[in-house]
C-alpha cells in the first residue's frame, strides 16, 4: 500500500524528536524546528500539542521519552520491491548500485512493462562500458570540484577537447540522454554524455561556490482555441514550463510561458504541432521564424 | 456527531479528492473557486488549504475579473525533487497508531521474538509514566502486527498455538544506493517510494537535474501501482473510468498489458484488451478513478505476444481492432548540410523507415493503424514537406487546411 501513515511526514518528524529525546537534547525550540523542516505548513498546530498533551504518549512534559533506542524502521516490502525494480533498469549501471540480499525479492514490475511511446530512439548507450566509465569519472570530478578534460564529438561530427568545470548532470526524459552541464564565467557549456570519447579528471580544482547561470529567459505568448481538447493538450504538454493562463472568451485562452533561449527551436516545433489551434503572439523573432516556415510550406505545396 | 461540523485536518484518509484538486490546480490554474462544481465550497476550501500546506510557496493565487485563481506554479528545470510527493505523506492515523508504532518498533529493536502477551506487558511499562496511560489489549495489538506483517516490517513464527513476532532485519545499506535512489525517485513511475527511502537518509550533495520532466503524474501513483501489479501478475483488473465527454463513470473488465508513458505530452495510458471481446483498448491513467485487481488470466502470454505484434504499427495509443493499417509516405526537403534533420527524422519516427530519394529529398514510409494520430508530428515538418501521400485522405486534407488557416492567421501571402 503506497499511501500509508508510516511513510508520512508526521511520523518522520516525531521520529526525529524522539531521537533527540533519547539523547536528552530535545527542547521546545527544536520541536518547532523539526516540524518546520520535516512536516507541512500547519503541522505545528497538531504535532506539538498532541505530544505536549500526551495524546501521543511518546514524549513527556520534560521532553523525556520512554523509547530507548533512536527510532529506526526496516524497509517495507514495497520499498524492497521498488529497489529491486530499479536494479533491473539498464540506467542503474550509471549509479554503481550494488544491492546484495535482493535475490528473493520480487520486483514491482519489469522494465518492459513500460513503453515510452514518444521517446526519441537515439538514447544513450547504457550498456557501453566506455559510456558508463565516462559517466563515473564526470560524477567524481563534480563531487571533488575538479576540472575535467573532455574529448568529445561535436554536432558537426568533429572531435574537440575542452577543459571544463562540470557541475551537474542533466537527464532528459524525452531524449533519454544525459548531458554534462559545465559552468563557465558567464554561461553554461553543455556536452552530451553520449558524445564524450574520453574524459580525464584533472588535479586542478574549481571554486566550490561556482554555480550554473542559465541563460536568458524569453516569454512566449500565444492564444489558443479550445477545440479537440487543445487546451488540455497544450497545458499538459507545457506542464514543465512556468506559465500563466488567462481565459479570454468562451473557448479562447491566452498563455504566457517562460522558456530558456537554448530551447527556442524545440518550443517552436512544439507550437507548430498544434497547428492552427494555437496562435503565437510573441516573441516577434520566433513568430517570424514560424511565418517563414509557413511561407516555405505554402510554396512547397504550391498553393495558388 | 450528527449536525457537528468535522474539524479541518491537514491529514487525509484517502487520496482521491486531493488527486483531482491537485490535477486541476496544476493543469487548469485559471479556474476560479466557483468553477469547481464537483464538490461543495467547503470541500474546495479544505483541499486548497491542504495543498497549500503540503506545497507551500508553489501554490500561487491570482485575482482576475472572474474571481480568484489558485494554481501550482513551478519551473520544471529548477525542480530536482518532485514536490507533489509531499502529498503522499499525509495519511491520517489515530493517537493509538502513532504511540504504538514507535513503542513496538523500539521493543522489537533487540531482534528477539515476542508474543502478543509479552508485547502488551512491555508496552504498559513504556506508558506508565504518562498521566493517563493508554491501554492496549491483545486484539488491538494483533491487528497492528498483522498490518505490519503485510507491510513487511515484522515476521511472525508460529510454534503450536503461540505466535511470536520479530522485526525484519535489513541487509541493505541504503546509503550505498543513494544516487540510484535519487535518479529513479524522479524518473520511475512509482518514484514516490524512492522519496520514502530518501526520507530515511540525511540530505547529501546532489549532481542530478532533470529536463522535460513531467512531475504531475505523481498524483496518479496509486492507480499506476495497481495497473502495474495487474500487468506483473498477469491478472484481470476492473477499472472505473471517468469520461470527460459524457461526464460519467463506467466500469471495464480488462487484461492489462502495458503502461504507455508519454515523454512529450505528459499523458500516461493503460493499454489493455477487453476481458470479453479481447479488443485492444487504451485508457488515460488520469481518468481512471479506481482499479480492482482480479484473478490471474490464463491466456495472458498469448494475448501479450499478439499485442506486441500490433504495437509495431501503433503511432500513439490507438489500435484498430480490424487490424487494418494505413500507408503513409512523406517526402522531406533536407539540404546537403542539414544532417541534423536526417537525425531528427530518424530518432522521432516511431515506426516505419527513412530512405534517401535524391540529394535533397528523404522519404518517411510507414504503415500505421491510425495515421490521424501522426498529424501533430507531421505539422512539425512544415516548411520542408515536398509531398505527402496517405491512405487516409483526411490526414492530407487536415494538413492543407491547417496550413491555409495558419497562412491567414500570420498574414502569409500565397
Amino acid at each position: 500500500m503506497i499511501f500509508n501513515e508510516i511513510y508520512g511526514c508526521y511520523y518522520n518528524a516525531v521520529a526525529k524528536m524522539i531521537s533527540l529525546a533519547v539523547e536528552g537534547e530535545l527542547n521546545e525550540k527544536k520541536m518547532y524546528e523539526i516540524v518546520a523542516g520535516d512536516a507541512f505548513g500547519e503541522s505545528m498546530f497538531t504535532i506539538i500539542p498532541a505530544l505536549k498533551n500526551q495524546k501521543w504518549q511518546l514524549i513527556d512534559g520534560n521532553y523525556k521519552t520512554p523509547v530507548v533506542n533512536k527510532p529506526t524502521m526496516p524497509m517495507t516490502a514495497l520499498e524492497r520491491r521498488w529497489l529491486k525494480t530499479i536494479l533491473l533498469d539498464p540506467r542503474v549501471a550509471l549509479f554503481q548500485a550494488d544491492v546484495k540480499g535482493m535475490d528473493d525479492v520480487e520486483p514491482l514490475f519489469m522494465p518492459e512493462d513500460l513503453i515510452y511511446f514518444d521517446r526519441y530512439s537515439d538514447g544513450d548507450p547504457y550498456d557501453q562500458t566506455s559510456y558508463v566509465e565516462n559517466f563515473h569519472v564526470i560524477v567524481q570530478a563534480i563531487r571533488e570540484h575538479k576540472k575535467a578534460e573532455i574529448k568529445y564529438q561535436n554536432r558537426k561530427e568533429q572531435e574537440r577537447i575542452q577543459v571544463l568545470n562540470p557541475v551537474k548532470i542533466e537527464y532528459s526524459d524525452k531524449d533519454d540522454k544525459f548531458r554534462v552541464l559545465c559552468a563557465g564565467r558567464k554561461d553554461i557549456t553543455t556536452i552530451n554524455m553520449g558524445r564524450i570519447i574520453r574524459v580525464k579528471k584533472l588535479e586542478e580544482s574549481f571554486s566550490t561556490t561556482i554555480s550554473l547561470s542559465f541563460g536568458k529567459k524569453e516569454t512566449l505568448i500565444f492564444k489558443l482555441t479550445d477545440e479537440r481538447k487543445t487546451l488540455e493538450r497544450v497545458l499538459m504538454k507545457f506542464a514543465h514550463y512556468k506559465k500563466e493562463v488567462e481565459r479570454l472568451g468562451e473557448n479562447t485562452y491566452q498563455v504566457k510561458m517562460e522558456y530558456d533561449m537554448d530551447e527556442e527551436t524545440d518550443v517552436l516545433i512544439q507550437i507548430m504541432s498544434f497547428g492552427s489551434f494555437v496562435k503565437m503572439i510573441a516573441p516577434a523573432e520566433l513568430k517570424e521564424k514560424l511565418r517563414d516556415r509557413i511561407k516555405k510550406q505554402i510554396d512547397l505545396f504550391n498553393f495558388v | 456527531m450528527k449536525g457537528d461540523i468535522m474539524a479541518y485536518s491537514e491529514l487525509i484518509k484517502n487520496f482521491d479528492n486531493i488527486r483531482s484538486y491537485m490535477r486541476d490546480f496544476f493543469i487548469y490554474g485559471f479556474k476560479t473557486r466557483e468553477e469547481y462544481d464537483k464538490k461543495s465550497a467547503r470541500s474546495y476550501d479544505n483541499e486548497r488549504r491542504r495543498i497549500q500546506s503540503y506545497l507551500g510557496d508553489l501554490v500561487s493565487f491570482k485575482q482576475t475579473a472572474a474571481g480568484r485563481n489558485t494554481f501550482i506554479s513551478l519551473e520544471g528545470r529548477s525542480v530536482t525533487h518532485n514536490p507533489l510527493y509531499q502529498a503522499f505523506k499525509s495519511k491520517s492515523f489515530t493517537d493509538k497508531d502513532i504511540t504504538l508504532h514507535f513503542i513496538v518498533m523500539d521493543i522489537l529493536n533487540d531482534g528477539k521474538a515476542y508474543t502478543l502477551k509479552d508485547l502488551c506487558q512491555c508496552i504498559d511499562k513504556y506508558l506508565y509514566s504518562f498521566d493517563n496511560p493508554m491501554c492496549f489489549d491483545e486484539s488491538t495489538l494483533r491487528k497492528k502486527m498483522k498490518e505490519y506483517e503485510e507491510l513487511g516490517l515484522v515476521v511472525s513464527e508460529k510454534k503450536g498455538r503461540v505466535v511470536r513476532y520479530k522485526i525484519v532485519r535489513d541487509e541493505i545499506i541504503l546509503e550505498n544506493e543513494r544516487d540510484a535512489i535519487r535518479f529513479f525517485t524522479e524518473e520511475d513511475p512509482l518514484g514516490v517510494v524512492g522519496s520514502y527511502l530518501e526520507d530515511k537518509m540525511e540530505a547529501g550533495d546532489e549532481y542530478l537535474v532533470f529536463k522535460n520532466h513531467y512531475i504531475m503524474n505523481a498524483y496518479d501513483t496509486e492507480i499506476i501501482e495497481c495497473v502495474l501489479r495487474g500487468i506483473h501478475e498477469k491478472r484481470l483488473i476492473e477499472i472505473t473510468n471517468f469520461s470527460p465527454k459524457s461526464k460519467k463513470e463506467k466500469c471495464w473488465q480488462v487484461i492489462p498489458l502495458k503502461l504507455y508513458i508519454s515523454t512529450q505530452g505528459g499523458r500516461n495510458y493503460l493499454l489493455c484488451r477487453g476481458a470479453e471481446n479481447h479488443d485492444t483498448l487504451s485508457f488515460r491513467i488520469d481518468y481512471i478513478q479506481k482499479v480492482k485487481i482480479g484473478e490471474p488470466f490464463a491466456g495472458y502470454d498469448e494475448i501479450l505476444r499478439d499485442f506486441e505484434k500490433e504495437a509495431k504499427h501503433m503511432w500513439g495509443v490507438i489500435c484498430n481492432n480490424d487490424r487494418k493499417t494505413e500507408h503513409i509516405e512523406m517526402d522531406i526537403f533536407i539540404a546537403p548540410d542539414e544532417n541534423y534533420i536526417i537525425r531528427r527524422l530518424k530518432r522521432e519516427k516511431r515506426c516505419g523507415i527513412v530512405e534517401q530519394v535524391d540529394e535533397e529529398t528523404y522519404r518517411f514510409i510507414a504503415d500505421v493503424f491510425d495515421t490521424y494520430e501522426m498529424v501533430p508530428w507531421l505539422r512539425t515538418f512544415f516548411g520542408r514537406i515536398k509531398a505527402i501521400r496517405c491512405d487516409n485522405s483526411e490526414v492530407v486534407n487536415r494538413l492543407k487546411q491547417d496550413l491555409l488557416k495558419l497562412a491567414a492567421e500570420y498574414e502569409v501571402s500565397e
